[in-house]
């Protein structure tokens, strides 16, 4: 059964220096001045960043990657419930100064 | 009585009715520490039912005082700033120690395993942790009663709580958060119990009703809650460290609070509703001897309330400063998420039509929680469309519409259970009489309370004042009447529920006649694990013939 599968101290490490690498990614995007290419170039580079630690630490860590697909689809229930937070949120906040045809969202730019 | 049954009648299941058995879980350890370690379901319900039923005490006498104050316009009884406490102070006890766990936590504990053929739920010791955090999070609750209070409103909206309020808004806040956690874990038991430990032949369209509503419950305190406990914990932050996240002037936005509080706090009605459907399914199909009409549609509405429930936050949130395309989106939203619930009571009232109704005291409950929950709902209507919400908004309408769903039809549905399990729960049948008065009583004073405050409101009376225009108080001396009488009535099973756990007479495994594993495989009250051997499960729910007879 998926539920026992029994995940080696070689693969947390192997995962754990994926983890450290990728630190080390979202330090130098924000921090060295090259890669300062406009702000949503680097919101874009550190959310990616973020994303590919998250998935990491859930299919690995958390041994989604080896479970069943019931726990899969609970998983990514979260994920689609987050998305529901974030969409109707933001959708507040682009469309707050529409109908007055003059004014700029300031959360827009 | 019928010679069809749920189980399959053989030497273990011989048919009803069990007598009570010797040794049952009430009565096979006398401890305290038996019950305070327990990890048996049925006592964690008896647990909850003890600690939910005190806290519904204390709320109900913060009621009863702010009631008292409203009885004349001017503020002569409560300063100002008291009465803000005191319904503060209502709100936190009613909806986190009361509403949400009373019916899942006491009724789904105790019911879900036996009526699914199990022998526990799925995680027993986390279940038992799930009262402790409970009754951490009511400690906190305690604690900030004897401090001082709380003076934000159940709301917490910002900047009042993270900015202004001088009151226990750290502890409140810790509160919620605490008593969260023990709302996902009793969430994240059921639906493990349900999918993982269902009897051999109990498929899920042959799953009772109230299982598949406190699954669709189950669903949103597993991924609501966290989002409440995010919230508070980023109010915490910026009260404590100045960190801006809702407070405009270090750069945050306070509408953003709301957005995450009722992407919340919108679902959590449905916490607390979903399981009082549950119920309902199950009183409406035994009292009318009819199997559940459109039981599918049913079921899925349930699950389609869940889903559609997080659709529809903003609709608290018309004259917040959200933009209007927003408005319109969520008032369009609000407007889907009726149709499931209108589904429940189109099929409820079918499955009466041609059934052999019995007025025994739950039915008089469910059908009372039928038309208040109908008027609640209607109201909700009004208050989802963008432009009569903006004058209603924050008046007496809106309270009346939410009591008129979450006591109309929530705590109606919780007495409901509680008067149709309480044989089973016990093993001793109450009083009838009494009980069928109580019913009528709570339905009379409910509505005596509450429907001069839809008058109040709708003429423009604004919640959350100690004083108020004079032309009000016919309203408030009404409902302030009313409220005794709905405080009589909710005094009532007290006593004759109280009586019979001494001197009732013994009910009988199945005193209604009703079909169910609980009914028709388990005695009352229930052996510490339930089943001397795990059902099996041949029938579909509700397979009422018309024949059962009620031996009350």
């Amino acid at each position: 059964m998926s539920e026992h599968h029994i995940v080696t101290p070689k693969t947390y490490l192997k995962n754990l220096a994926v983890l450290m690498v990728l630190m080390a990614l979202t330090i130098i995007a924000a921090k060295w001045p090259v890669l300062h290419i406009s702000q949503t170039v680097n919101l874009a580079m550190a959310l990616t960043i973020a994303v590919a630690k998250m998935m990491c630490i859930i299919l690995i860590f958390m041994h989604v990657k080896f479970s069943s697909r019931l726990v899969m689809v609970f998983a990514s229930a979260g994920f689609f419930w987050l998305i529901i937070l974030l969409t109707l949120t933001f959708c507040d906040y682009a469309s707050r100064f529409w109908h007055s045809p003059t004014a700029v969202s300031p959360y827009l730019g | 009585m019928s010679t069809e049954h749920l189980v399959e009648p053989s030497a273990d299941f011989p048919v009803r009715d069990y007598g009570p058995p010797r040794v049952h879980y009430l009565n096979w350890r006398h401890t305290i520490a038996s019950w305070l370690l327990s990890r048996d379901h049925k006592r964690i319900g008896i647990m909850y039912l003890v600690s939910i039923s005190i806290f519904f005490v204390v709320g109900s006498l913060f009621a009863a005082i702010f009631r008292l104050e409203l009885l004349t316009p001017e503020g002569d009884f409560l300063q100002a700033d008291t009465y803000n406490k005191f319904f503060t102070l209502h709100g936190v006890v009613m909806i986190f120690f009361f509403l949400i766990p009373s019916i899942p936590a006491v009724l789904g504990n105790f019911l879900i395993p036996l009526m699914i053929g199990a022998k526990d739920v799925a995680f027993p010791k986390l279940n038992l942790a799930s009262w402790y955090i409970f009754m951490v999070g009511g400690t906190i609750g305690v604690a900030i009663i004897l401090l001082g209070g709380l003076d934000t409103g159940w709301t917490f909206y910002t900047p009042l709580s993270s900015s202004y309020a001088n009151t226990h808004v750290f502890l409140a806040a810790m509160l919620v958060f605490i008593t969260g956690f023990s709302s996902i874990l009793t969430g994240l038991n059921f639906l493990v119990t349900i999918h993982k430990m269902r009897a051999p032949g109990l498929t899920w369209f042959r799953l009772p009703l109230f299982i598949w509503a406190h699954y669709a419950t189950s669903v949103i305190q597993v991924l609501g809650t966290p989002v409440l406990a995010i919230t508070v914990f980023l109010v915490g932050i910026e009260r404590i460290w100045g960190v801006g996240i809702f407070d405009p002037a270090l750069g945050g936005d306070p509408i953003l609070f709301q957005h995450m509080f009722w992407f919340y706090s919108h679902p959590a009605v449905y916490i607390m509703i979903l399981p009082g459907m549950g119920v309902i399914s199950e009183v409406i199909a035994c009292f009318s001897r009819n199997r559940v009409f459109g039981y599918e549609f049913i079921a899925f509405s349930s699950v389609a309330i869940a889903i559609i429930g997080f659709l529809v936050w903003g609709h608290h949130m018309y004259v917040s400063g959200q933009s209007m395309y927003a408005n319109l989106v969520f008032s369009l939203l609000t407007m889907l998420v009726a149709v499931p619930s209108a589904i429940k009571i189109f099929n409820w009232t079918a499955t009466l039509y041609k059934g052999n109704v019995i007025w025994e005291t739950p039915m008089l409950y469910a059908v009372g929680f039928i038309g208040l929950f109908g008027i609640g709902g209607g109201t909700g209507l009004f208050l989802g469309t963008t432009g009569l919400d903006v004058p209603l908004h924050d008046t007496y309408f809106v309270v009346a519409h939410f009591h008129y769903v979450m006591v109309g039809g929530m705590v109606m549905a919780y007495l409901a259970g509680i008067h149709f399990w309480w044989p089973k729960i016990t093993g001793k049948m109450y009083a009838q009489t009494p009980a069928k008065i109580s019913a009528i009583v709570v339905f009379v004073g409910f509505n005596f309370t509450f429907f001069p405050q839809f008058l109040a409101g709708w003429n423009g009376m604004p919640r959350r004042y100690h004083s108020y225009n004079a032309d009000f108080q016919i309203w408030n001396v009404l409902s302030t009447a009313g409220a005794t009488v709905l405080g009589i009535g909710f005094l009532m099973p007290a006593f004759y529920l109280g009586w019979s756990l001494f001197f009732g007479k013994d009910a009988g495994s199945n005193p209604w006649g009703a079909r169910g594993l609980e009914w028709e495989a388990c005695t009352s009250p229930p052996i510490p694990h339930n089943f001397e051997e795990i059902p099996v499960v041949t029938q579909e729910a509700y397979a009422y013939t018309g024949e059962e007879t009620v031996s009350v």
